[in-house]
């Protein structure tokens, strides 16, 4: 078959460039950002009260006062001394042989050992004067020294545009206290926090999975209701109850505060909660009576039955839960950025340092987001080197009875799945109160009231159609490719094509949110494709954060379709499109149907990408709470449009679990 | 359109050749320069142990893979570039490959749909054709809800609705349980026989392979070990693996010369009226060797061992303590440890190759 007549291998090419343009080769960038040092540049100026350095305008070179002069260091390395000899001329002297010449422009340039500056002035002309300004020049005095002359009271700025392969982005990152403890509690967090709700949650899986628990499928949907809450949500809720001037805090008079490290852990930890509780709980539910049966059969106790086959053999999905939730709460934004306050975390690092007015430092971010990444990558291989080893997966023959509980058991039980769902529900429970409340100053009075709906009604429904017109274009354009590209993947399987693609969509599974929104600017923010602050940079920002979820959902929905049933479709003289259309496409529609609800679910509550990359108009309702949340807006209105968010993710969720149940009740295959 | 072409050439069946098929899975080769012609009309097998080749055979002729080198042909025209969806056959495959999410009538419905045939005639045509595998008044249902068999013959309906000129069969029965596929096979044969069109048939049942076919062809190594009718086969196999594969059989190694066959351990066979000479080994059906009394035989024995197998007794005799056990099948069982006298009836002879 000629190549360009097979319709699957010009999609494949097509999806493959699109995931180069959109992931590969931003973060190829990023990285080339953090390891190029872009040489720096120092500005001193020249006046009546001498010389003195501008440390606005010098990035990179340190300035010193010595008594012989002005100190230029780069680093640790001395470079120049600068001194005025006169009111409009200057000794430069070098460590180094120092040589002046023009560059093919007429730039004055200087040359000090291995480095080149350019040299501008800038000076200010005679109220009046129409007269040109004394053009910068050099006159070598010696090998070292080097006279500059130029005009009256300039700005004298020395620039190094030269970009080396240097690794001093990393040194610096490693050696400030600044970055040093933002990682260091970017893993504090995602491993206590991951730890302390594995601990909650893998123990009450285990019980729900494995005894008769009352109301177990409603406790399991609760769960998954929580496991889809926005991101940013507990934050602002546990600060509004427990905050220095929180609820709970004010009206008991305590003098505590959830406001630190403490507080992003206990907030995360049940943000992720939700996701490793659903996981084991799948696990320990597909385990195979048969296997259980065997150990018994041969004398072993139910203890020991359940360390020694019940959790190893559920521990594949265990592992996988506990990878997700330290992931999530690695690239978490909102979190640390609500709660944290003082305390830095990469994520918040990043972004503010990519974003922030003041301080703004694209190397610093850039080296950030390679570190995130790294970190990420290794908790990725740590799970896939584990999983590699135990590549077995249990699918239960026969399901496991439901062992029984003694009643002061079960209460017991019911009351720990009670507490932990209370606190994975705080949140939603705060902010609905809270929306019905009428807020002064930022403090609550115990009236009721719809005025907050009536201001966020007022203030305009914008954001909420923003968010629902990307939430249902991202998920049908994610959902779409994505099942292309499993059907690529796992039925074409066109050599090097193939698993080149199935790799590259699925790097944005290690990629917070925070850094692909940084990579897409980097990308797109000039032309030809000038994207930023639009309407589309978002869409393709959650199409890309998306695809994993949905080539993965749509691959295993696949591996379940026989290729059999499309070859008894080409047999009967459908052709290839025909087959995929009419036979594959239907089979595959649950699986797809889930991936695609889990994708609408991800982008409406999207934060950490969002933030970097909205611009207004075009503003989702994410940023808009975000940002009320930070300045401590009305805390009503904000409450009002987080239950408005509620309802976006709730009722498709509601749906897809009917939806869910009746498959099931009416069997599969 | 291509398959038009085929289906007016012959009125029914259509005429099959394989011209040096060859066909390789990375380092593997799967096919090697096969070569063969099949019949229109025909019933053709395609036997062999699994990892033969037959499969791919099959589906290289259904167009579902390439073939590396060699020609396929359809009633005299070449068909290796035309790819599946082109060819217009009928194939049935081992798990059925009914589509779950289709009723009993959108499954026979497929390829009449894609024929652009018109409604009312869609009806109709795929009643007949669930009439003719005997199934009637399961249109609305969906497969899940059917039994095995009855999916095999939705699977077999859907297949022969759009009238192809040739049926490829991958396994069809081998998911059925065994007494199914026994009423399912004579019904099979008769349903091919009766629409007169051309099938090859993939197995691993000798036993099907021989009440099916008009010819079979044994394979092993993606090589056709032997061609021929059932009868052929079984009484005159080609060589060891195929006497081995078809059927049990007591093989014995032996020189013939005039004075009969001497077997390796130096005890002979006065079988002088068989015209083979040299080295080679003897190849004896169980049920060609008959049991006589003692000493009026070719050879003594003494029965060792025997199992009762409902339609006969399976014994083992040894002839001396080094000669091989030989399996004899009788319809009365034979005291253990008696002494017994062994005449051969029919054999055939495979001289050891150069």
């Amino acid at each position: 078959m000629r190549p360009l007549r097979d319709t699957w291998l010009i999609f494949s090419i097509v999806a493959l460039l699109l995931c180069g343009v959109t992931i590969v080769i931003p973060q190829i960038r990023l990285m080339a950002a953090s390891l190029f040092d872009e040489g720096g540049r120092f500005t001193l100026l020249h006046n009546r009260d001498g010389l003195q350095a501008v440390p606005e305008m010098t990035s990179r070179y340190g300035v010193a006062q010595t008594p012989e002069g002005l100190a230029i260091t780069l680093g640790t390395a001395a470079g120049l001394t600068v001194a005025a000899a006169d009111d409009r001329t200057l000794l430069i002297t070098g460590t180094e042989p120092l040589e002046g010449r023009r560059d093919a422009a007429g730039a004055l340039e200087l040359a000090a050992g291995g480095a080149r500056f350019t040299l501008s002035q800038q000076a200010p002309r005679t109220l009046f004067g129409t007269n040109t300004l004394a053009p910068l020049d050099l006159q070598p005095q010696s090998d070292s020294v080097i006279r500059l002359s130029h005009a009256a009271n300039a700005y004298i700025t020395f620039e190094n545009t030269a970009l080396a392969l240097s690794p001093v982005h990393y040194l610096a990152f490693f050696t400030r206290s600044e970055t040093v403890s933002a990682t260091i509690n970017s893993l504090v967090i995602a491993l206590t926090s991951t730890g302390l709700a594995a601990a909650v949650g893998v123990s009450l899986a285990y019980l729900v999975a494995r005894y008769q628990i009352a109301g177990s499928t409603a406790i399991v949907f609760l769960v998954t209701m929580a496991s889809v809450s926005p991101p940013f949500l507990g934050a602002y809720a546990w600060r509004l109850l427990l905050g220095r001037n929180g609820l709970i805090t004010t009206s008991l008079g305590l003098d505590v505060s959830i406001v630190g490290l403490h507080g992003v852990i206990w907030v995360i930890t049940w943000l992720v909660f939700p996701i490793i509780f659903l996981l084991s709980h799948s696990s320990f539910q597909s385990l195979d009576a048969g296997h259980i049966e065997a150990a018994e059969s041969l004398g072993a106790a139910p203890a020991r039955v359940r360390f020694s086959i019940e959790i190893p053999l559920a521990l594949p999905g265990i592992i996988t839960g506990l990878y997700l939730a330290t992931m999530a709460a690695l690239s978490d934004f909102g979190t640390p950025r609500i709660i944290g306050l003082d305390v830095n975390a990469l994520p918040v690092l990043i972004y503010t340092s990519f974003l922030s007015e003041a301080g703004r430092n694209p190397a610093l971010a850039a080296t950030g987001s390679v570190v995130l990444i790294t970190l990420s990558s290794l908790f990725l291989m740590a799970q896939q080197l584990y999983l590699a080893r135990r590549g077995f997966s249990v699918v239960a023959a026969r399901a496991l009875p439901r062992k029984r509980l003694s009643p002061a058991a079960h209460a017991l039980v019911l009351a720990a799945v009670g507490l932990a769902l209370l606190m994975a529900f705080t949140p939603h429970l705060t902010v609905l109160v809270s929306s019905f409340m009428e807020w002064r100053v930022g403090l609550p009075r115990a009236d009721f009231t719809l005025a907050n709906y009536a201001t966020m009604l007022r203030s305009g429904l914008g954001p909420a159609w923003v968010t629902l017109s990307l939430g249902l274009a991202g998920t049908l354009a994610a959902t779409l490719l994505g099942l292309g590209i499993a059907y690529v993947v796992i039925r074409k399987r066109y050599r090097l094509i193939a698993p080149l693609l199935s790799f590259t969509v699925m790097m944005p599974y290690v990629i917070p949110g925070t850094v692909l929104g940084i990579g897409l600017i980097m990308m797109f923010n000039q032309a030809p494709v000038q994207l930023t602050g639009t309407w589309f940079i978002l869409a393709l920002a959650y199409l890309i954060r998306n695809l994993p979820f949905t080539v993965k959902a749509s691959e295993a929905a696949l591996r379940r379709v026989h290729p059999a049933l499309e070859e008894a479709a080409l047999s009967l003289g459908a052709r290839p499109l025909r087959v995929f259309a009419t036979i594959t496409t239907p089979l595959v529609l649950a699986g797809a149907v889930t991936g695609a609800t889990l994708t609408f679910l991800h982008i409406v509550t999207e934060l950490s990408s969002t933030i970097v990359l909205y611009r207004p108009p075009w503003k989702p309702m994410t940023a808009v709470i975000f940002e009320n949340t930070l300045v401590d807006a009305d805390f009503g209105v904000s409450a009002a449009q987080t239950i408005l968010l509620m309802l976006i993710i709730y009722i498709p969720l509601y749906f897809i679990v009917r939806y869910g149940q009746i498959q099931g009740k009416s069997g599969g295959s | 359109m291509a398959h038009s072409a085929i289906q007016d050439a012959e009125a029914k069946g259509c005429n099959v050749v394989i011209d040096g098929v060859s066909k390789t899975f990375g380092q593997n080769a799967v096919l090697r320069d096969i070569s063969l012609t099949i019949k229109p009309g025909e019933f053709f097998t395609l036997l062999g142990p699994s990892g033969c080749g037959k499969t791919t055979l099959l589906r290289a002729i259904a167009g579902f893979h390439p073939i590396n080198g060699g020609r396929i042909l359809f009633n005299g025209q070449d068909v290796s570039a035309l790819p599946a969806w082109d060819r217009n056959i009928g194939f049935v495959f081992q798990n059925y490959a009914l589509w779950p999410n289709k009723t009993v009538f959108d499954n026979v419905a497929y390829g009449l749909k894609l024929r652009k045939v018109p409604r009312d005639a869609v009806a109709e045509r795929v009643r007949a054709a669930l009439a003719q595998v005997e199934l009637q008044g399961v249109e609305t249902r969906y497969p899940a809800e059917m039994s095995g068999g009855m999916q095999q013959r939705i699977a077999l309906a859907r297949a022969l609705v759009i009238d192809p000129p040739l049926l490829l069969m991958d396994e069809p029965m081998s998911n059925l349980d065994a007494r199914l596929r026994v009423s399912l096979r004579h019904e099979m044969r008769a349903l091919q026989k009766r629409l007169g069109l051309t099938a090859i048939y993939v197995t691993h049942d000798q036993e099907e392979a021989l009440e099916m076919s008009d010819r079979i062809a044994v394979m092993q190594h993606g090589i056709v070990q032997q061609l021929a009718d059932p009868e052929t086969i079984y009484a005159r196999p080609a060589n060891r693996f195929v006497a081995e594969f078809v059927g049990s059989a007591n093989f014995l190694e032996g020189t013939f010369d005039a004075d009969g066959l001497r077997l390796a351990d130096g005890l002979r066979l006065p079988m002088t009226d068989r015209p083979h000479r040299g080295p080679g080994t003897l190849v004896v059906r169980p049920e060609q060797l008959r049991i006589i009394a003692a000493g009026q035989g070719l050879v003594d024995a003494v029965v060792e061992d025997r199992r009762y197998m409902g339609k006969a007794w399976s014994h083992n005799l040894r002839v001396s303590p080094s000669s091989p056990l030989i399996s004899v099948e009788t319809r009365n069982a034979l005291d253990l440890g008696s002494r017994v006298g062994v005449e051969i009836e029919t054999v055939t002879f495979l001289p050891a190759e150069a």
